[in-house]
C-alpha cells in the first residue's frame, strides 16, 4: 500500500559525487549538473524477525550509478542505526537490515546524472534506507479455493492471521478467489472455511521472493488426515460443498462497506446488482425482476425475517458487521426457499469464530453505532452491536419551528446480540437476537381540551430470536435445525379516531438434512446428493384497520399454521448437474381458510470449462394470500387460492483470468392468480400503494402478469480495485381482471444501469464512484378533477393511458481515509450522494385541488460523513 | 409504511384558489326530504373569466352499477340544460317514493343512507361533449345516446375526456328520511359579522369574521374559495369562524365564497365581491 511513493519520499539521496567531463567532450552551453533521480524502487524486504519485534532502523548506502541509471554496485556506508535514538545501536545489529537494504538497492533504477554539458554520466551517491514498521513493504496474497476437480468455490471465507496479531478476512468470489493486500512480510496462518466445510488451515512464509498464491483444494468427502499446509502448494480442506443456487449474486460485507452511495448498508448494496429495479427516494426497498417489494422476501441464514428495514427502506435493521455476506437470489432458487412469488435476499452470518476480539464505535450523519466481537473461549464468541439514529434530535426542533406543529422526527434504534459456539467437531450452536424500533409522530393540540395528541404517528418494532444448531454426522450428512421467533408490531395512527395496526407473533422453524453430491465435473463420474427438509410458520396475527378516511373498519385475529416439506436431489453426471426439486406447502388458518401448493422446480447446470457455467432453470413459486385477504371479518374471501409464478431462466457465467467475471442472464416469468380487489389506503400494510382508479370489487385471484428481462454483470476485482457494471433490460406488465387492460407494472423500469468502482490508494486512502441510470416509473397522469360537495374535497380523475416519470441519473462519490495505529485504526469517509445535486422526479404528487402536478424530487446532494474508531 | 412517510413529507397546497369554472356550492331547500318530496337545488358556478357557463344537470341515485334513474326513457327526459343567471341556476330533484319502503323495512344489519342525488356538469359553451350531445337529443340506441348515457352513469370517469380548464363536475346528495318537517335537518345560516366592502392593497390581508346559526355547530365544516388572492384556513370557533383573506401580489377584482356544511346535508353559501388595488 505504501510502496513506491513512500520509498521515493524516504530514500532521498543525501550526497553525490559526479565524474568530471572527459577530455574528448565537445564544448556546449553550460547548464546546472543534475543528480540521479530514483524512478523505480522495489520494496526492501523487512527482516521478518525485526518486524515481529517492532525494530526500526536506517541504513546508509553508497551506490554507483552508471550513465544509464542502473546501479552497478552498492555498499553499506553506515551500518544500521535504530530509528528510536533511545535504543542502542546493538539493538538493530545483525538483524538483516543491511542485507535487505542492499538487496533492494541493487534493483533501483535512476534517471542518469547529467553534467554541466547536459550529458549522461556515471555517479556515486548515498542513499539512506529507512525501515519503519508503518512503512514496511506490503505484500499481496491470492487464495484460490476449489473442489477436487478444480471448480471454483465461491462464498468461502478465507482468513489470514499475521505474526503481530494482524488479521484480514475475505470471501471468495465467483472464481473461488479471495485476495488480500497490505500484508507485511512474515509468517502467516491462512484458514479457509465455508458453510458445509470444516475449516482448514495452512501456514505461509511471505516475503518479497516467495509465491503469493495459495490454492485450497477441497475434497468432497471427509478425509482422515488434516490439510497439508505449505505456501504455494495445494491445501486440502475437509468438508462438503453446498449446492449453489442457479442465480446467486453474493456481496461480501467487506466489499459493501466501501461502495459509494449505499452508506455501507448491506441490503442497499444489493440495489447495485442486475435484476434489481431502482427504489424511489434512495430507500432500500428491493424491487426484484419487475415485482413489488412485497413479492420478495428477506431471510436471515435461510429463515424468514419479516422486517428488514427501518422505516421500510432507510437502513437495514441488522448491523452489516454481524454478517459475512449478502446473497441475492433474483429467481429460480431451490426448494429450500418458498412462500415467495419473486426473489429474495439472504443475510448470512459468519459461521466461523473470530480470530480475536475486536470492536468499533462509529458516528455518521444519521446514527451512532457500537460493535463488539469478543472471544469468550476457544470455542465461543459473543457479538453485540447497537445503533441509534439521532436525526430526530436535529429535525424535531427544525420541523416544529417551520410548521408550527410539534414533531417527533423519525428515529430508530436496533440491537443485535449473537452467541456462537463451535465444537471440536465443527458443530455450531448459534443464538442471534435482533431487536428494532422505529417511531415518527406529528403532535397536535386537541382544541377542546388543549392537550397534546398524536396527529399522525407511525411505529414499527419487533424482537426476533434465532436459534441454530448444525452438525455433520459420520456419513457426511449435514443436519441443521433453526428456529426464529418473536413479536412484531406495525402501527399507524391519525388522531383522534384513526388507528391501524398489525401485531403478528410468529415462530418459524426448519429442520434440514443435506448431503453433497460427490464427484467432479472433469471426469465421467456419477454422483448423487440430496436435500430434504421440513419448515413451517406458526403465527398469531391480529390486525385492526380503523382510519375512517382510509376505508371501512376491518379487523381480524387469526392463527396461521403453514408447514412445508421439500426434497431436492442433485444428480451429477460428469459436467452436468441436474437438480430437480419438489416443495409442498400447506397454509391453514383458524378462520376456516385452507390452501396448499405444490412447487416443482428444475435446475440444470453445465460446466464446460473451468470458470464457465451454463444455467438453465424452470420452476413454480407460490405465495399465499395476506391474512387480511382471507379473513372473513375483513371482507376476506375464503375461496382465494395462492398466487404463483412460473419462472424460467437461462444464464452464462464466465470467469476471465483472475480478475474478471462476466454473467449474462435471461429470464421470463409468468405471474398467475394474483389477488386483486378491495384496494384502499390500508393497502400500504400489504402492498404497493394503489395507483390510478381503485379496484374496489371483492378479492379475487383474477390478476395475471408477465415479467421478462436480460441481465448483465461485469465484475472486476483485483488487489486494490473492485468494479461492477450491472445492466438490466426488463419489461413487467399486469392485468388486474380478465376484461381489464394490460398495464405496465408500477415499478416497471425498462433500463437500469449501475456502474461503480472503488480503488485503494496508498497511505490509507480509498476512492470510489457510482453512476446510476434508471428509467422512470409508469404512472397514470392526472386528467381532470371534480369537487365532492359532501366533503369539500377535490377528487382526482386519472387518465387511463400511462405515462412515465423522467429518467433518473445520479452520481455518487466516496473517499475513505484510514490511519493504522498499533492497537487500533481510525477512519473517516465522505460519501457524496447525488454529487451533482440532480433533481430527479421520483413520485408524482398533486396540489390538494388536483390542478397541478407537483413531482416529489429525489434526495438532494447529501454529504454523508462518518468517523470510525476500530480496535 | 413508505407511502405514508412520503405523504407526511408533502406540503399542503392552496385549495382556495378558483382556477377556472368551478361549482362552489349546491344548496338544497329543503335540506332533507321525505320519499316523494322535491328539493330545489341552487347551483352556484364561479366563472372568473366571465366567458359564460352552461350546466348539465341530471338526477342520479348510484346503486353501484350506474344511475337508477337511467330507465331507458329518452335521455332528454332525464337531463336538464341550465343557464345560470349571475352565477346561480335552480333545478329540482325528487326523492324516489321507493325509499319509503326501504325506510320502513327491517334491513337488519344492512346499512344504507337514502338520498336524492344529482350531478352537475358546468362548462364554458362548446367545451364539453356531453352537453352538446344532450342538446342534440340523440335518438335512443344511437352511438351518441350510448356515449351520453355512459357519461351520465359514470361522470367521474368521463371527466378524463373533458378539459381541465373550463369544465367542472360536482355531485350533491340530499338526505332522505321519514322525519317530519319539524324534525328534519335545516340549512345553517352564514353571514359576515362585520359587513363592509372587501378591499385590500396589494400584499395586504384582512380577517373575515363570520356568524353562524345551526343546530349542531360542532359538526360544521367550512371551505373558502376566492378568485382574487387566497384565503387562509378557517379557524372554527363554533359560531364565530374566521378566515383570513390575503390579497396577493396582483391587483384586480374577484369574488370570495365561503361554504358551510353541517354534515347532514344542510349547507349555506356566503359570497361577496372583492378588490385588490
Amino acid at each position: 500500500m505504501l510502496a513506491l511513493p513512500l520509498l521515493l519520499a524516504l530514500c532521498l539521496p543525501v550526497a553525490a559525487q559526479q565524474a568530471a567531463p572527459g577530455p574528448g567532450d565537445a564544448p556546449a552551453a553550460l547548464s546546472e549538473p543534475t543528480l540521479p533521480v530514483l524512478v523505480a524502487a522495489p520494496a526492501a524486504p523487512y527482516p521478518p524477525a525485526a518486524l515481529a519485534a517492532g525494530l526500526e532502523a536506517t541504513v546508509l548506502l553508497e551506490l554507483d550509478v552508471d550513465a544509464t541509471g542502473r546501479v552497478l554496485d552498492a555498499r553499506v556506508a553506515e551500518a544500521a542505526r535504530p530509528v528510536d535514538p533511545a535504543l542502542p545501536v546493538e539493538a538493530v545489529t545483525a538483524q538483516g537490515f543491511e542485507e535487505a537494504a542492499l538487496q533492494a538497492a541493487r534493483a533501483f533504477v535512476f534517471t542518469p546524472a547529467r553534467d554541466a554539458l547536459g550529458q549522461d554520466v556515471p555517479a556515486r551517491i548515498q542513499y539512506r534506507s529507512r525501515f519503519t514498521v508503518a512503512a514496511a513493504p506490503r505484500l499481496s496474497l491470492s487464495t484460490q479455493v476449489q473442489d477436487a476437480q478444480g471448480l471454483p468455490l465461491p462464498g468461502a471465507t478465507v482468513v489470514v492471521a499475521g505474526p503481530d496479531g494482524a488479521r484480514q478476512e475475505a470471501v471468495t468470489d465467483a472464481d473461488g478467489v479471495a485476495r488480500f493486500a497490505d500484508l507485511p512480510v512474515g509468517s502467516w496462518t491462512v484458514a479457509a472455511s465455508s458453510t458445509g466445510w470444516l475449516t482448514g488451515t495452512a501456514s505461509a512464509e511471505l516475503d518479497a521472493e516467495t509465491a503469493r498464491e495459495l490454492v485450497f483444494t477441497l475434497q468432497p468427502d471427509r478425509p482422515e488426515t488434516g490439510p497439508r499446509t505449505e505456501a504455494g502448494e495445494e491445501i486440502e480442506v475437509v468438508g462438503q460443498r453446498l449446492q449453489p443456487e442457479v442465480t446467486e449474486r453474493v456481496l461480501s460485507v467487506e466489499q459493501i462497506q466501501y461502495l459509494p452511495g449505499t452508506g455501507g448498508d448491506v441490503v442497499k448494496a444489493v440495489q447495485n446488482l442486475p435484476g434489481v429495479n431502482r427504489a424511489p427516494l434512495g430507500v432500500g426497498q428491493i424491487l426484484i425482476r419487475g415485482t413489488a417489494p412485497e413479492d420478495s422476501a428477506a431471510y436471515l441464514d435461510g429463515m424468514p425475517l419479516p422486517i428488514v428495514f427501518h422505516f421500510a427502506g432507510l437502513n437495514t435493521v441488522i448491523n452489516g458487521d454481524s454478517l459475512e455476506e449478502v446473497a441475492f437470489l433474483p429467481g429460480n432458487y431451490g426448494v429450500r426457499y418458498g412462500r415467495t412469488l419473486a426473489g429474495l435476499i439472504d443475510l448470512r452470518t459468519d459461521p466461523s469464530l473470530p480470530e480475536q476480539s475486536s470492536g468499533y464505535v462509529s458516528v455518521d450523519l444519521f446514527q451512532a453505532t457500537a460493535f463488539v466481537e469478543q472471544r469468550l473461549s476457544d470455542r465461543t464468541a459473543l457479538t453485540l452491536s447497537g445503533r441509534r439514529s439521532y436525526i430526530d434530535a436535529v429535525l424535531t426542533p427544525v420541523l416544529t419551528a417551520v410548521t408550527g406543529s410539534t414533531f417527533q422526527a423519525p428515529r430508530y434504534y436496533d440491537l443485535n446480540a449473537r452467541l456462537l459456539h463451535r465444537t471440536d467437531r465443527g458443530d455450531i450452536f448459534d443464538a442471534f437476537l435482533v431487536g428494532s424500533s422505529d417511531a415518527f409522530r406529528v403532535i397536535g393540540t386537541d382544541e377542546s381540551t388543549g392537550e397534546e395528541e398524536t396527529t399522525i404517528g407511525l411505529q414499527t418494532r419487533f424482537a426476533k430470536l434465532r436459534l441454530l444448531y448444525r452438525h455433520f454426522d459420520d456419513r457426511g450428512v449435514r443436519h441443521e435445525t433453526v428456529f426464529i421467533t418473536g413479536p412484531e408490531e406495525q402501527k399507524f395512527q391519525i388522531a383522534p379516531d384513526g388507528d391501524a395496526f398489525e401485531r403478528p407473533f410468529d415462530l418459524s422453524f426448519r429442520h434440514e438434512l443435506f448431503k453433497a453430491a460427490p464427484g467432479g465435473h472433469r471426469d465421467k463420474s456419477f454422483g448423487l446428493g440430496w436435500r430434504v427438509g421440513l419448515d413451517g410458520i406458526a403465527t398469531k396475527y391480529r390486525f385492526v384497520y380503523d382510519v375512517p378516511a382510509f376505508g371501512l373498519r376491518e379487523e381480524g385475529d387469526i392463527g396461521i399454521l403453514a408447514p412445508a416439506l421439500y426434497a431436492e436431489p442433485t444428480i451429477r453426471l460428469s459436467r452436468w448437474d441436474l437438480v430437480p426439486g419438489l416443495r409442498g406447502d400447506l397454509y391453514t388458518t383458524d378462520a376456516g381458510y385452507t390452501n396448499s401448493a405444490l412447487d416443482p422446480r428444475l435446475a440444470v447446470l453445465f460446466h464446460p470449462w473451468t470458470q464457465s457455467r451454463l444455467k438453465i432453470a424452470v420452476g413454480k413459486h407460490s405465495q399465499f394470500p395476506e391474512p387480511r385477504e382471507v379473513t372473513p371479518s375483513s371482507d376476506g374471501e375464503l375461496s382465494l387460492t395462492h398466487e404463483y409464478s412460473v419462472q424460467t431462466g437461462i444464464g452464462w457465467e464466465q470467469g476471465i483470468g483472475q480478475d474478471w467475471t462476466v454473467e449474462v442472464s435471461r429470464y421470463y416469468n409468468w405471474l398467475q392468480d394474483l389477488v386483486v380487489g378491495n384496494e384502499d389506503a390500508f393497502r400500504f400494510f400489504t402492498g404497493p400503494p394503489p395507483q390510478g382508479p381503485l379496484d374496489s370489487d371483492p378479492y379475487a385471484n383474477d390478476g395475471v402478469g408477465r415479467t421478462a428481462g436480460l441481465e448483465l454483470l461485469v465484475k472486476y476485482q483485483s488487489e486494490r480495485t473492485v468494479a461492477l457494471l450491472a445492466g438490466t433490460l426488463s419489461h413487467s406488465v399486469r392485468q388486474k381482471r380478465p376484461d381489464a387492460q394490460e398495464l405496465l407494472f408500477e415499478y416497471d423500469q425498462p433500463l437500469v444501469i449501475n456502474a461503480l468502482g472503488s480503488h485503494e490508494l496508498p497511505k490509507g486512502w480509498r476512492v470510489g464512484a457510482r453512476f446510476r441510470y434508471g428509467s422512470g416509473n409508469p404512472y397514470f397522469p392526472l386528467a381532470n378533477r371534480w369537487l365532492d360537495l359532501e366533503s369539500g374535497d377535490w377528487q382526482p380523475v386519472y387518465s387511463d393511458e400511462q405515462d412515465r416519470t423522467a429518467a433518473f441519473y445520479q452520481l455518487d462519490l466516496r473517499v475513505d481515509k484510514t490511519w493504522d495505529f498499533r492497537k487500533w485504526d481510525l477512519s473517516w469517509y465522505l460519501d457524496l450522494q447525488n454529487a451533482t445535486n440532480r433533481q430527479n422526479p421520483e413520485v408524482i404528487g398533486y396540489s390538494d385541488d388536483y390542478y397541478v402536478e407537483e413531482p416529489i424530487n429525489g434526495l438532494p446532494l447529501i454529504p454523508a460523513f462518518g468517523l470510525k474508531g476500530e480496535w | 409504511m413508505l407511502p405514508l412517510l412520503l405523504l407526511a413529507c408533502m406540503g399542503p397546497s392552496d385549495t382556495t384558489i378558483i382556477r377556472d369554472v368551478q361549482i362552489v356550492h349546491v344548496g338544497a331547500s329543503p335540506a332533507e326530504l321525505q320519499p316523494g318530496e322535491s328539493s330545489t337545488l341552487t347551483v352556484t358556478v364561479a366563472d372568473p373569466s366571465g366567458q359564460g357557463v352552461e350546466i348539465l344537470a341530471w338526477p342520479c341515485t348510484d346503486l353501484g352499477e350506474g344511475c337508477a334513474e337511467d330507465l331507458g326513457q329518452p335521455v332528454s327526459e332525464w337531463v336538464s340544460l341550465l343557464s345560470p343567471v349571475d352565477e346561480d341556476a335552480t333545478w329540482t330533484v325528487t326523492a324516489s317514493p321507493l325509499w319509503a319502503k326501504l325506510l320502513s323495512a327491517d334491513t337488519g344489519s344492512a346499512y344504507f343512507e337514502p338520498y336524492a342525488g344529482a350531478w352537475f356538469l358546468a362548462c364554458r359553451p362548446g367545451q364539453c361533449a356531453p352537453i352538446e350531445l344532450a342538446r342534440s337529443a340523440p335518438a335512443a340506441g344511437s352511438d351518441d345516446d350510448v356515449a351520453l348515457r355512459t357519461f351520465l352513469n359514470d361522470p367521474t370517469t368521463g371527466m378524463a375526456d373533458l378539459p381541465l380548464d373550463g369544465a367542472a363536475l360536482a355531485q350533491r346528495r340530499v338526505p332522505v328520511s321519514d322525519r317530519g318537517e319539524d324534525e328534519r335537518n335545516q340549512n345553517p345560516e352564514l353571514r359576515l359579522e362585520d359587513e363592509r366592502e372587501l378591499s385590500l392593497a396589494v400584499g395586504g390581508e384582512q380577517e373575515l369574521l363570520f356568524g353562524l346559526i345551526d343546530e349542531t355547530p360542532d359538526a360544521l365544516q367550512l371551505d373558502g374559495y376566492t378568485s382574487i388572492g387566497t384565503l387562509g384556513p378557517a379557524r372554527t370557533d363554533f359560531y364565530s369562524p374566521t378566515f383570513t383573506w390575503y390579497a396577493g401580489e396582483a391587483a384586480g377584482e374577484g369574488r370570495i365564497y365561503v361554504v358551510v356544511r353541517d354534515g347532514e346535508g344542510g349547507s349555506a353559501l356566503w359570497r361577496q365581491d372583492a378588490v385588490v388595488e
